[in-house]
């Protein structure tokens, strides 16, 4: 039990935007408390040992868009923080495959293997899609201005951003506006031919959503995946040594260093508002703590709608948050595997089993696994994104042994009849079988399956609706009006009450970006 | 010395709009049209002896007030009419909802089905009516050219401030919130009851390849309701026919000297070095011009007519990815009697119908196109036009005109063929029959135009009726290529003016307005 009642700050949810915000604010000197709920930190960046020897990243699975300048301000790598890369990009086919690496040589060759107009679109492609990264980044990295009542500053971020835009080229310009629009198929299309090329990566362009390739808007979603960054690699994803949870313990153990105190097993039941402001929070438990100022992690429906009271909000507020869409459509399944998956198209070990996995033969297989959610089932043949970390990381598994990660689309929450344990291994069991259809020896090596629906999702770490980025990439919940217009820039209608999750600016992901984003908004107050 | 100071290629809506103002300030113009009479989708035709349909459009959404005006439209015969309920969304087992120029009788009629949504109803257009408001004088201007916009870009655009003013800076969020939106989202803001739901959809669908559960479609609903008068679903007819604004146009057009010339299709659209010089006619005659305006679709005009040896590497790539992707077929019944449709008397049938009972329904429709098919259970919206003008058919017989989607030109295994288009007929009259029992019964024959009909016959590319996809990718600035958005092309004294440049598609005629003041400049 922390000895003080009284703190500068007190940060509601330890997930990894919070434990950002906490050790931003403590690294200025405040003193501040950081409130978790479950018995371990991370939010959904977090590693358990589910089964007895097999550690898991329970939920979030691949980090890409983690700041450097986080990590290097909040000292990270000290703390832990260690990005392997993952090596490929591996599409099974039912009589062939696709597999990208990090050797642009080798992967020009693998396309050409199916397209050699595609092999050398590909090298056009990425450069470009790094540019148009660049272009959005003062975005990404502005603290969205209110366009309802701009502030003099609001006004001159206005003008920074649009002298910005000015400096893109014609095309550059174009390629932007085309992604903040169309659909990820429509968009790959004018690239490239070979369909399960572009399947692959159409299928950055939904995860998280409940959108197909097909569907505008898809694109931007994709070029949110586009830019990750590690150590200054262009689309590179990595996997924590250790397991997601280890991002989050870094940064835990760089908010801790800095003198932040952080309670496990403390979940906060309301925030304590008098006469318009935030002074504290009550515990479940009972217990309470003053501050003089409180900021959320959680979701907006949940910072809003669950941790105060509808009445000290503006009307016009709450509706904005109800409107707020937070679909979930993903499930995570977990395995512990005695050995590794077979896949029959390129048997045996290799790079393709030390990157993502993607099940995406097709756009007309992720469509149809869209089909089947959009009218309230799981998908019978799913997307799925798999890694197995114990090949990069050998410590994950005993030896000999393996565990793999399959992120899962679509698994929508709203289901027909609702979610129960039945309907929970009916979609395990899809997972199973579709990935039997590539890698048929699966069934045979599973020791423990873990299968998480949107609903358990929700209910193990406090994600509404099981949604992973605390709300839906559309174009209408970006930026000024993320989550809602007016409270964009991490402020609310409740004084000293402040929200810094992935529901704000700029969106989820494993980046930091929200957390430090907003202490940097609170410090700026506080001075 | 060039015999003409203009030529328009296409007798379109837009193409009589641009070639009226530039005959009435005094150029010298001369209009060429391909098919035997002008007016493009404002055309009315016998499909059958004694049968008269319109092929396209039965309905004009909205004229934009310009050319009303500057054309004397109403002088040259135009008679449009406003008929009270404007659309009637059928429902299942004989469930429906009258959609009246009036909202607080449409409000009466959906409290028939949920009072919830009824109390919501007049916010609902209202706030519509707010975010067309911007629309409206957004359409009017000539689009900026970005990313480099200038100052005078800018103080272009202070037409814009009227509506933000009136509305505050809350309607414009309230605009890039709905733009972007998919029908679904709207209506889960607003709405509760199914047919409801699926009622409003519709106008996000119109005409377009993608369902109720495509982001944009939000604003293909808004684009629907432009000087719509607040009336939610507002339409209007022409009295005589749709024919009859072409013909209106076409009088206007020769009342400011413009020479019309019908059966005159352009073979090329000659360019050299850059340079547009004239066009040469199928039959071998060129005709010399000091500019050309083409009022065809970007493809038909660069693709077919310029020749991509003639247009610059990034300019082909550019129009080779605009997106057309017709999605609508129409199918025109010559009826031996007036259909009884459940629920609805004859004095109320002289509007449009719609059959779409869900927003489910709709996006079901809209999966065929994905996976290149005709949809099974098609989205159908009708109208008897032979209610409004008795000339369409024979005495007692009437006509009824289904626009269907979805119906993609691009198939998967197989082409359009007579064949399909039985199927697609079969299908719209398996729909037309859980409304009006003994359709089958009543139908003396049937054309069906499918997307490549309309392709060969009225010139549209993949059978696109608004010139190219009404997606955010290709709107304003964008449309029909961020290089060519100001009616302007890269090639020199060659100008746009069709429904492929802002704002897009429908009867308006804005953009052959705001194309003229371009080249009266």
């Amino acid at each position: 039990m922390p000895s003080i009642k009284k703190y500068d700050a007190i940060v509601i949810g330890g997930g990894h935007n919070g434990l950002t915000a906490a050790a931003y604010l403590a690294r200025a000197g405040k003193k501040v408390l950081v409130l978790e709920r479950r018995y371990i930190l991370g939010g959904a960046a977090v590693t358990e040992e589910i089964y007895p020897g097999f550690k898991f990243s329970v939920c979030s699975y691949v980090v890409s868009l983690m700041k450097p300048n986080v990590m290097r301000e909040l000292m990270l790598p000290k703390f832990g923080l260690e990005l392997l890369p993952l090596e490929s990009t591996f599409t099974p086919l039912d009589n062939d495959y696709l597999l990208r690496t990090a050797d642009a040589d080798q992967t020009y060759r693998e396309i050409a293997r199916h397209s050699v107009r595609d092999a050398e679109a590909y090298t056009r492609f990425g450069p470009l899609m790094g540019q148009i990264g660049m272009a959005v980044r003062p975005i990404l990295e502005t603290i969205a201005p209110n366009p309802i009542r701009p502030s003099l500053s609001d006004l001159s971020k206005t003008k920074k951003l649009l002298d910005h835009f000015k400096t893109l080229s014609s095309e550059q310009f174009e390629y932007l506006t085309k992604l903040m629009t169309m659909s990820s198929a429509d968009f790959l299309d004018e690239w490239f031919e070979f369909e399960p090329l572009k399947a692959s990566m159409a299928a950055s362009g939904i995860i998280g959503t409940f959108m197909g390739p097909r569907s505008p808007g898809s694109a931007y979603v994709m070029l949110h995946h586009y830019m990750g960054d590690i150590d200054g690699a262009f689309r590179a994803w990595g996997f924590q040594r250790g397991g997601t949870g280890g991002v989050s313990m870094a940064i835990a153990r760089s908010a801790e260093h800095f003198g932040a105190y952080i309670m496990t097993e403390a979940p906060v039941k309301k925030v304590i508002v008098k006469n318009g402001r935030a002074v504290g929070v009550a515990l479940e438990n009972g217990d309470e703590y003053e501050s003089d100022i409180v900021i959320s992690g959680l979701d907006p429906k949940l910072s809003f709608l669950k941790m105060v009271d509808e009445n000290d909000l503006p009307s016009d507020f709450v509706t904005d948050i109800k409107n707020f869409r937070i679909r979930g459509s993903s499930g995570k399944v977990n395995l512990a595997l005695d050995g590794l998956p077979n896949f029959t198209c390129l048997p045996g070990e290799g790079h393709h089993l030390r990157g993502a996995i993607s099940i995406s033969p097709s756009y007309d297989h992720l469509e149809k696994a869209y089909d089947d959610a959009k009218y309230g089932n799981f998908s019978q043949e799913p997307y799925m994104d798999i890694i197995l970390p114990s090949m990069l990381d050998p410590d994950m598994a005993p030896p000999g042994k393996h565990v793999m990660s399959c992120f899962v689309q679509y698994a929508p929450y709203n289901i027909k009849g609702g979610w129960d344990d039945q309907k929970r291994e009916a979609f395990g069991d899809a997972v199973i079988n579709t990935i039997a259809r590539f890698a048929p020896n699966i069934k045979d090596i599973i020791l423990h399956r873990q299968v998480l629906t949107p609903a358990d999702i929700e209910s193990t770490f406090g994600m509404t609706e099981g949604n992973i980025f605390h709300g839906e990439l559309s174009l209408q919940q970006l930026f000024s009006m993320r989550p809602a217009v007016k409270w964009a820039d991490y402020t609310t209608p409740i004084k000293n009450y402040f929200q810094c999750g992935s529901g704000t600016h700029p969106g989820g992901g494993i980046t930091g970006s929200p957390g430090e984003m907003a202490a940097k908004k609170i410090l700026g107050i506080w001075s | 010395m060039k015999q003409y100071d203009f030529i328009v290629i296409g007798g379109g809506i837009n193409s009589l709009v641009t070639a009226s103002l530039l005959g009435k300030s005094g150029k010298k113009v001369i209009l060429l049209e391909a098919r035997d009479q002008v007016g493009g989708l404002a055309s009315t035709s016998e499909f059958s002896p004694g049968f008269k349909c319109n092929d396209i459009n039965d309905v004009v959404k909205w004229i934009d007030p310009r050319v009303m005006k500057e054309l004397n439209l109403k002088t040259h015969g135009l008679d449009l009419i406003q008929p009270d309920v404007v659309r009637i969304a059928l429902g299942e087992n004989g469930k429906h909802i009258l959609f009246h120029r009036d909202p607080k009788l449409t409000a009466a009629s959906i409290a028939n089905h949920s009072e919830k949504d009824a109390a919501r109803w007049i916010d609902f257009t209202e706030y519509i009516q707010k975010l067309t408001h911007f629309l409206e004088k957004l359409y009017a201007l000539t689009p900026p050219s970005l990313p480099n916009v200038g100052l005078k870009d800018l103080l272009g655009m202070r037409s814009m401030l009227g509506p933000l003013t009136k509305h505050g800076s809350r309607g414009l969020v309230d605009l890039m919130r709905v733009v972007p939106m998919m029908m679904l989202e709207l209506m889960d803001e607003w709405f509760e009851n199914e047919l409801l739901r699926g009622a409003i959809s519709t106008a996000g669908i119109h005409h377009l390849s993608f369902g109720p559960f495509s982001a944009g479609t939000g604003y293909n609903l808004l684009h629907q309701h432009v000087q719509s008068d607040g009336v939610f679903h507002h339409a209007q007819f022409v009295k005589g026919g749709s024919g009859n604004l072409a013909n209106a146009l076409r009088s206007s057009a020769e009342s400011a000297n413009v020479e019309i010339r019908t059966h005159a299709k352009v073979s090329t659209i000659n360019v050299e070095n850059g340079i547009c010089s004239g066009v040469t006619l199928q039959d071998g005659e060129s005709i010399e011009a000091k500019k050309v305006v083409s009022g065809l679709d970007p493809n038909n005009t660069f693709i077919n007519l310029v020749g991509p040896s003639n247009l610059n590497p990034n300019f082909n790539t550019q129009l080779n990815n605009v997106r057309y992707r017709g999605s609508v077929a129409r199918v025109h019944f010559a009826l031996n009697e007036l259909p009884s449709i459940k629920g609805i008397t004859a004095d109320q049938m002289g509007m449009v119908f719609s059959i779409s009972p869900s927003i489910e329904y709709l996006e079901r429709a809209s999966d065929a196109v994905k996976y290149g098919r005709i949809a099974e259970n098609p989205y159908v919206e009708f109208t008897i036009p032979s209610i409004i003008n008795s000339d369409f058919a024979p005495d007692g017989q009437h006509v009824l005109s289904a626009t269907v989607q979805y119906s993609p030109y691009s198939l998967r295994d197989q082409q359009w063929s007579d064949e399909l288009k039985t199927q697609l007929k079969n299908n719209v009259i398996r729909v037309l029959e859980n409304h009006i029992p003994n359709f089958s019964s009543i139908v003396k024959t049937a054309l069906v135009l499918s997307p490549v009909d309309l392709e060969n016959q009225f010139g549209l590319t993949e059978g696109n009726l608004n010139h190219g996809e009404m997606t955010l990718d290709q709107f304003m600035f964008m449309r029909p290529t961020i290089s060519s958005a100001q009616y302007k092309t890269p090639i020199e004294n060659l100008y746009l003016c069709g429904p492929g440049t802002h704002p897009g598609g429908g009867l308006h005629g804005a953009n052959g307005f705001n194309a003229a003041r371009e080249f009266l400049k």
